[in-house]
């Protein structure tokens, strides 16, 4: 079997996707303790704490405000485009995921995860690594 | 233990002395082989025995049973009960276990050469999943999972399946995909065989059918939850690229690959080794996908919820020898293996067939890669890091692109040796006019153009060859590529072309959300309470209630959109978030001596008795407030029964504040605050989101025609194989 032609192909293709990643920056998430969020601001991460519950919760319409607090004591304020997630209240920890804006000094969140205590009691010390 | 652990226990043994006896039988003694299928049989009866108990523990509400109480409660209907089985880790890996366990029943009943090794695949696969129900059995009591509980003690009543999993269409879902997974391990048992006895020939076709009965099952499963998420979970879409769909989409694309290059390798004789590579990656990635989910690696990247982590290690080990026996096999036989060299003709069918498999490869790993990303950069880099929807996105968009066309690409070449013809011609000007008509008005992205005319060619070609070619042989493969491109154009609509809208809005009153009036008229009033809405769409009105309440059992919302579909769109409303308005509404309180209350929305301070008055003819007692910081002293009259409370007004309020009780000895008093009748308040209000899917039944229909087609070549294949006979 000839395997010199699939072979070219697949390079191709391998630079395809290497060009396309390249492009967009964003794909990649990871989980950082929210005083690095707030250096690497403008960079897409994934911050993980409890609400703040000193802090005022305000829901606007389409946009949602609240603060956590992550287990090295940083604080964030959070705006989240959209709605507070049902079970927010009974939440054990929330993850947002993205970008601090320092003009604003705010976590722009694009998607938040709501961690409830009953289902994940066990699973931290797995994932949180 | 107890009936139910111990059946299961016996289902082990017996699979042992199967497995011993096959193992025997591999040198072709006939008595070993009646003994090791007397064996088996004992464990289908097991299997069979184990799954019919806990299907009545949970039709008689058994909730001595720990899995019973967790998935079930008295309030479900039977089906649900039936389906409840299935709901949670162990159930679902029973129904596994038993399906494989029927699944091994067909080999049996072919009465193959080689049955012993066949049958070992099978009854390893078997023995380990038997294993894990050990571990964490569906029988176990309630309080021997939990050492709060107190022996014998029965709850009243489960805690419930969780309300998202009340529908039909969860009913069927979990038992096809496991249908796929379980069937996955009979072409792996062929593959096995085939490498073992050196033979390259005749696994191929004894595999094609189970390897299409596993496609499509576990794309049916696929299919249905996707149109559950859009039905049930309210966040608007079908498909969200979350690590447990991915989990279940890896598989069912290399068995996509597989299939089509067997189909390859019976026609042409090529790609032998490749089939052979395919069809072990297939049972390895189900069970990687299985890992994925049950373990709880990815517990903190997914929406979704996922099992225990003590299963996490079975799987692993599991995992870890099934990859070094198929790949020490593999390597063992790789150089040996014979196939014909692929057509040099760079436009022959095969040739673009090929190319489109391995771009589809190649998507499957990045998918792969990125499901898997948590654990490897938990690995590589000691923070774990998780990709976006984008990542996938943006691979998708060129990849989905190169796949459509090397499809269209192959199939157009297998009719004619000229590439291009007029027809083809004709079909390419009619698709980009109708995918500008199409996307003209509501998108202006190029790449919603490029799909859609893409989508249209593989349509009306595809169309085009059934109507000309007549044959039922293409049948299976034309309407399934047809429902891949209506797929795509479905796809385009629904998710481009769709807009949607939020408001706020109060009870009673009426907003413009999105193309639709909407008004909130409250709740219904049940225990599991739902919101009404009138929703004016046109000249249209329609009174629409969804449901929306706080479940008692786990204290969570439970909502679900409200669809209401449409030829050219679904309008999908979701009840977003409910707000109760600030009600002056009266209250009455008890306060003690200088404590502090809210009372109907007002603070108050009990300072103290004042009894100044106490000894005139009609004694009075006061009690001093501080009432949002003023200075009130409300009284009542001693003696009388009626009309003999001294009331005052909140300054600056219209409300009024009454001293309906005194207890002089324990210092505390009855406060009556009564409502504001100037301002009634803030009403209760309701965020609601509408958007429009466009053509959203466009991708069901595709997935439908996917699935028509891949059913139409099983059955099919399974004619010809019996009129081969």
């Amino acid at each position: 079997m000839n395997y010199k032609k699939p072979l070219i192909f697949l390079g191709a293709i391998g630079l395809l996707v290497v060009a396309i990643l390249s492009l967009s920056p964003d794909f990649l998430t990871s989980y950082v303790p929210i005083e690095t969020a707030k250096k690497d601001a403008g960079k897409l991460v994934q911050i993980i704490g409890k609400v703040d519950t000193t802090r005022p919760e305000n829901h606007k319409e389409s946009v949602f405000f609240f603060s956590i607090i992550d287990e090295k004591n940083g604080r964030a304020d959070i705006a989240y485009k959209g709605v507070k997630p049902a079970n927010f209240d009974r939440a054990d920890q929330i993850v947002c995921i993205g970008k601090f804006n320092s003009k604003e000094n705010m976590f722009m969140a694009e998607k938040l995860l709501v961690k409830c205590p009953s289902k994940y009691e066990n699973k931290y010390k797995d994932g949180d690594k | 233990m107890n009936v139910g652990s111990i059946i299961i226990t016996l289902a082990l043994i017996v699979s042992f002395g199967s497995i011993i006896f096959y193992y025997k039988s591999i040198n072709g003694n006939i008595f070993d082989i009646k003994l090791s299928r007397a064996f088996y049989y004992g464990s289908f009866f097991f299997l069979s025995l184990a799954y019919i108990l806990l299907t009545i523990a949970f039709l008689n509400n058994d909730f001595r049973y720990s899995y019973v109480y967790g998935y079930s409660s008295r309030e479900l209907e039977w089906y649900y009960l039936l389906s409840a089985v299935w709901a949670g880790q162990s159930g679902s890996f029973l129904l596994w276990v038993l399906l494989l366990n029927i699944f091994g029943l067909y080999v049996i009943r072919k009465n193959e050469k080689d049955e012993g090794i066949l049958m070992l695949v099978v009854l390893v696969t078997q023995f380990f999943i038997l294993l894990v129900l050990m571990q964490d059995s569906p029988f176990a009591y309630i309080w021997e999972n939990n050492p709060n509980a107190r022996p014998g003690v029965i709850p009243a009543d489960g805690s419930g399946l969780n309300p998202l999993l009340i529908d039909p269409w969860m009913v069927i879902h979990p038992p096809l995909l496991f249908m796929g997974y379980a069937s996955a391990s009979i072409p792996f048992a062929y593959t096995v065989r085939a490498l073992i006895r050196k033979e390259y020939d005749v696994w191929v076709d004894r595999s094609y059918k189970w390897v299409l009965f596993s496609f499509v099952t576990l794309g049916i499963g696929i299919f249905l939850g996707g149109y559950w998420a859009y039905t049930v979970l309210g966040w608007g879409g079908y498909w969200g690229w979350d690590p447990v769909e991915n989990s279940s989409l890896i598989p069912w694309l290399v068995g996509l690959i597989l299939f089509h290059g067997l189909l390859l390798q019976r026609r042409k004789k090529i790609l032998v080794r490749t089939n052979i590579i395919s069809s072990l990656l297939y049972i390895i990635l189900v069970f990687f996908s299985t890992y994925l989910t049950r373990s709880g690696v990815l517990a903190n990247f997914s929406v979704h919820s996922f099992g225990d982590s003590i299963i996490g290690i079975y799987l692993l080990t599991f995992l870890v020898i099934l990859n070094l026996f198929s790949w020490a096999l593999f390597f063992f036989r790789a150089r040996e293996i014979k196939s014909k060299p692929m057509d040099q003709n760079i436009f022959g069918w095969d040739t673009l067939l090929v190319y489109g498999l391995i771009s589809l490869g190649v998507f499957t790993l990045l998918i792969l890669i990125g499901t898997s990303m948590p654990i490897i950069t938990g690995i590589l880099m000691a923070k774990a890091s998780s990709v976006t929807e984008g990542y996938y996105n943006s691979l998708s968009i060129p990849f989905v692109l190169l796949i459509l066309s090397l499809m269209v690409l192959s199939t157009m070449s297998l009719l004619s040796k000229s590439v291009v013809k007029t027809t083809d011609i004709i079909i390419f000007i009619c698709s980009i006019t109708a995918a500008v008509f199409f996307n003209m008005f509501h998108t202006t992205r190029f790449i919603a153009y490029v799909f859609t005319a893409v989508g249209c060619f593989v349509i009306a070609r595809y169309i085009f060859d059934l109507i000309k070619l007549k044959k039922p042989a293409v049948l299976a493969s034309r309407i399934a590529h047809i429902g891949l491109g209506v797929l795509v154009v479905g796809a385009v609509s629904s998710n481009i072309h769709s807009v949607s809208d939020q408001k706020k809005i109060f009870k009673g009153r009426s907003e413009r959300v999105g193309s639709v009036d909407i008004r909130f008229n409250g709740f219904t009033n049940e225990k599991k309470s739902s919101m009404v809405f009138t929703v004016k769409d046109g000249v249209k009105v329609m009174d629409v209630k969804t449901k929306f309440y706080m479940q008692e059992k786990s204290n969570s919302l439970y909502r679900e959109p409200y669809i209401i579909y449409g030829f050219f769109n679904d309008i999908y409303i979701i009840p977003e978030k409910f707000e109760e308005g600030s009600h002056d509404h009266e209250e009455t309180g008890v306060i003690g001596k200088n404590e502090t209350k809210v009372i109907s929305g007002v603070t108050v301070i009990f300072l103290g008795f004042d009894q100044r008055k106490i000894n005139d003819a009609e004694p009075q007692v006061y009690a001093n407030l501080l009432v949002n910081g003023h200075r009130l002293s409300p009284g009542k009259k001693i003696n009388r029964t009626e009309g003999n409370t001294i009331d005052v007004k909140i300054p600056g309020t219209e409300r009024i504040v009454s001293l309906a009780g005194i207890n002089p000895s324990q210092e505390k008093i009855l406060l009556h605050v009564s409502s504001d009748s100037k301002s009634p308040g803030i009403p209760d209000s309701v965020i609601v989101n509408v958007s429009n899917k466009r053509f959203i039944w466009l991708v069901w229909l595709g997935t439908v025609l996917i699935t028509a087609g891949s059913t139409v070549g099983f059955i099919r294949y399974r004619q010809a194989e019996a009129a081969a006979k």
